[in-house]
């Protein structure tokens, strides 16, 4: 098939895309953790991530190059036109989160000046001209700019290893074993793009599934060590800032360059707007194979105005929104739409090919 | 529809002198065999009539001994060294060989003609390339003759494998196109495909490379292209020898060549000739330079308006300084400098050469010295301004879109910080990683086209 992307681009845009949430990492959101539990609870995460990708993997282990949507609309057109808006919505949701959660950002410490529903404005608009360009010209896009990251994310490390002290880490307290699974389900359940693979699966050239497991590792690796140095740089410091990451990026000096967080926060920028389109493409894919003719071709702009629309509803008290999508709605629709329906659909295909399989014999 | 050349030779004369209009150039000259009568015909300044004179005419002042109507074969066979030769039977393509420069040959009683060609015009020598300097590369340059450009290739390219078909393309002018390939090394998918392009490009004329470049890409939204061109023999070559194609225009020293990738802006034949160590430096050096010439006047503005903290605090305040006795906000006088920049560029670049060196001084002594000191323009400017004028030099090939992003990226960064800035950068990015010529991505990182072509990374 032409359009594809191989697994080297698709484990950089869900590198990218992912990223992100650690870079805007809320203490304040969180549950109350000090940085050595936080850390014990990035690798329960990488557990979580594991076991609740495995609905997903095992689908594109058995059905690789076939989009989830095609391989329901076999067994029924209706149900998979139902699924594909349903999936569109959770995916449109997770983009308004994103950007809700960006706006903050934003607000917090880059476009104090700007209008920041005008920035979010822009910030769609380009997301729009880039699911306009297709899946591919995003991928190598998010390939350019994950070595970029990686290098940036060397240099905060490296310009603030020397400020690094283990003592500022402490360890786990008795009390906080609740809290760090629960901190790491929530961070487990904000792998919105591991179930966004179940949709694009017939354009990726290569194995899906190892790419999966690749990413949550690396991922795993890489938060670890960026709360690792955030925990030993900032102590409980750190857990007083409403984003720990961008005020680690602050400490780090590199040579001459000393305010590393302006261009750390450009890159962040890149992130936020190819993890928006990167769900905006999903959800248009899903909306593309679900709606009706006529709506087709302006599905991609339907989706940033309700994008925008649930960004302007939301912003008005954004964290008291973010901690209640979050803690509530994300996590349910993760858990429907990543594992639960997954596994009802891979059920479904292993009961068919074991009927076909009974036929063929006899 | 075709003409068929009439059996009266005075016939087919009266027929060409109409069809060209009685032009005064198109001649004709009779040539008596003894009983065999021929008439010549010819467009003056597009043969070389000397070399014909003794080469054809004279040869036939000695009568003939054949048929009438077997006049035109006759004269076909005999051997007439070193002149290429042609046998045709209708008007059309003795109007095709006349423009071409062919010494063509009626008889009575003979619908067929033969056409001698001997082409002969003023050309321009072959002289070294203007816009692609090298230091020790060759320096030998592409002229506006086709054929000559040929044989510079062909000079280089020493093998039976190198391939070129001539093509005409341009339904009034009519121009030679030569698609040139090394038939071992280019991808046969890719010649066809360029090929079939060709054949149903249907300009009027073709003047420049420039009139191609529509039929051959497949979108002409980006503001970057996947056809390169050069004026460099060896740069074009070197190009063939990696199994890209080429195609050499009548009348243009240019070249062009596809799939031209990001990284081709990147090199120059010189990095072949050097170090490998000192070859990577240049291209690093010229890939700062793209990014400067490209976006630093934006990120400046950007910095200075809205992220002033990010420059270090003596270098922030000489800025300040600066700019603060300025009448004009810091992003409409970027905007306003480049403009003159790209104004005073433009008329260098037009102007005869003698004046083009005044506009340089009226451009740094007036506009740059003055401005500085009437408190027009902010020093810190001019010497962005100069900075990006430098870089941009580096890598002339793409200068168009170098110009035109450079005010996008001023604009962004003057609306809206860093964030517009990395917004447009992430949608030139998308931009250029759309570009897939011929199947192959633009953006690729792999240098070879075989191995392009065979990556699983793209």
């Amino acid at each position: 098939m032409k359009n594809q992307i191989s697994s080297a681009q698709l484990f950089c845009i869900l590198f990218v895309c992912r990223l992100l949430g650690t870079f805007t990492y809320m203490s304040q959101l969180q549950t109350t953790l000090h940085a050595g539990s936080r850390i014990v609870a990035t690798g329960v995460c990488f557990l979580f991530s594991i076991l609740s990708a495995i609905p997903v993997l095992l689908y594109l282990q058995k059905q690789n190059n076939v989009s989830f949507l095609n391989a329901v609309g076999i067994v029924s057109e209706k149900t998979a036109g139902i699924i594909g808006i349903s999936y569109a919505a959770f995916f449109l949701f997770a983009a308004i989160i994103t950007i809700t959660r960006f706006g903050l950002f934003a607000g917090t410490v880059l476009v104090q000046n700007t209008g920041l529903y005008i920035s979010v404005f822009f910030l769609l608009l380009v997301c729009v001209y880039c699911v306009y360009q297709g899946l591919q010209p995003l991928a190598r896009t998010a390939v350019i700019f994950a070595v970029i990251l990686l290098f940036s994310l060397i240099a905060v490390i490296a310009g603030t290893i020397g400020e690094c002290s283990l003592i500022n880490i402490p360890g786990i307290r008795e009390n906080e074993i609740p809290n760090i699974i629960k901190q790491a389900f929530f961070s487990a359940c904000r792998n919105i793009e591991i179930p966004a693979l179940l949709f694009i699966a017939e354009e990726i050239k290569g194995k899906a599934h190892t790419v999966v497991l690749k990413f949550i590792t690396a991922f795993s690796i890489i938060s670890a060590l960026l709360f690792t140095v955030a925990g030993g740089v900032l102590g409980e410091y750190g857990d007083q800032q409403i984003f720990p990451l961008f005020t680690l990026s602050s400490v780090a000096k590199f040579g001459f360059v000393e305010r590393m967080e302006d261009l750390l926060t450009g890159i962040w920028i890149v992130c936020a707007m190819l993890k928006t389109a990167f769900l905006l493409y999903v959800a248009s894919q899903c909306l593309q194979k679900s709606l009706h003719k006529e709506i087709k071709t302006c599905h991609t702009a339907i989706g940033a105005v309700l994008i925008f629309a649930g960004y302007l509803l939301f912003s008005a008290d954004i964290p008291t929104t973010i901690r209640l999508l979050r803690t509530w709605l994300l996590p349910a629709g993760y858990i429907i739409f990543a594992i639960l329906l997954p596994i009802v659909l891979y059920l479904l295909f292993v009961r068919k090919e074991k009927k076909l399989q009974k036929e063929n014999r006899i | 529809m075709n003409t068929p050349i009439l059996a009266k030779a005075i016939d087919n004369k009266l027929l060409l002198q109409q069809r060209f209009g009685n032009s005064f150039d198109l001649m004709f000259r009779e040539v008596n065999c003894g009983e065999i009568h021929y008439t010549a015909a010819f467009l003056d300044g597009m043969c070389d009539r000397l070399f014909l004179s003794q080469s054809v005419i004279r040869p036939l002042s000695q009568p003939l001994d054949c048929a009438p109507k077997n006049a035109i074969d006759t004269l076909y066979s005999i051997l007439y060294e070193g002149i290429e030769r042609d046998m045709v039977s209708t008007m059309e393509e003795v109007e095709q060989h006349l423009i071409a420069g062919s010494l063509v040959f009626f008889a009575d009683e003979c619908t067929k003609s033969v056409c001698f060609n001997a082409p002969i015009f003023a050309r321009r020598a072959v002289s070294e390339p203007q816009s692609e300097q090298q230091e020790k590369g060759s320096k030998e340059g592409f002229t506006d003759f086709f054929k000559d450009n040929v044989t510079l290739i062909r000079r280089r390219l020493r093998t039976p494998e190198l391939h070129i078909e001539r093509i005409n393309i341009g339904k009034t002018s009519n121009t030679f196109v030569c698609l040139c390939y090394l038939a071992d090394r280019a991808d046969n998918e890719l010649v066809e495909q360029i090929r079939s392009k060709l054949s149903k490009a249907d300009p009027d004329i073709v003047l420049g490379a420039g009139s191609l470049r529509p039929y051959l890409e497949k979108s002409s939204q980006s503001f970057f292209s996947g056809i390169g061109s050069t004026e460099r023999p060896d740069t074009f070559a070197a190009m063939l020898s990696e199994g890209r194609v080429g195609l050499i225009i009548d009348g243009v020293p240019f070249a062009l060549f596809m799939p031209q990738f990001f990284t081709d802006h990147l090199r120059a034949l010189d990095d072949y000739l050097t170090k490998p160590y000192y070859a990577f430096l240049l291209q690093v050096l010229r890939l700062c330079g793209l990014l400067i010439a490209t976006m630093l006047p934006g990120l400046f503005v950007a910095v200075c308006v809205y992220h002033p903290e990010l420059l270090p605090t003596d270098v922030m305040f000489d800025i300040a300084v600066a700019i603060s006795h300025t009448p004009f906000p810091l992003f409409i006088e970027a905007l306003i400098i480049h403009f003159i920049y790209e104004i005073v560029r433009e008329a260098g670049l037009r102007m005869p050469k003698s004046v083009g060196h005044a506009v340089s001084i009226v451009g740094t002594l007036v506009i740059g010295d003055a401005a500085v000191k009437a408190g027009l323009i902010a020093a810190p400017m001019l010497i962005i301004v100069a900075l990006t004028a430098i870089s941009s030099a580096i890598i002339p090939g793409i200068h168009e879109p170098m110009a035109v992003l450079r005010f996008l990226f001023i604009l962004a960064g003057g609306i809206m910080g860093l964030f517009g800035i990395m917004l447009t950068a992430v949608a030139v990015c998308i931009s250029i990683c759309n570009i897939v010529p011929f199947r192959i991505p633009y953006v690729n990182p792999i240098k070879t086209l075989k191995k392009a072509r065979n990556s699983k990374l793209l």
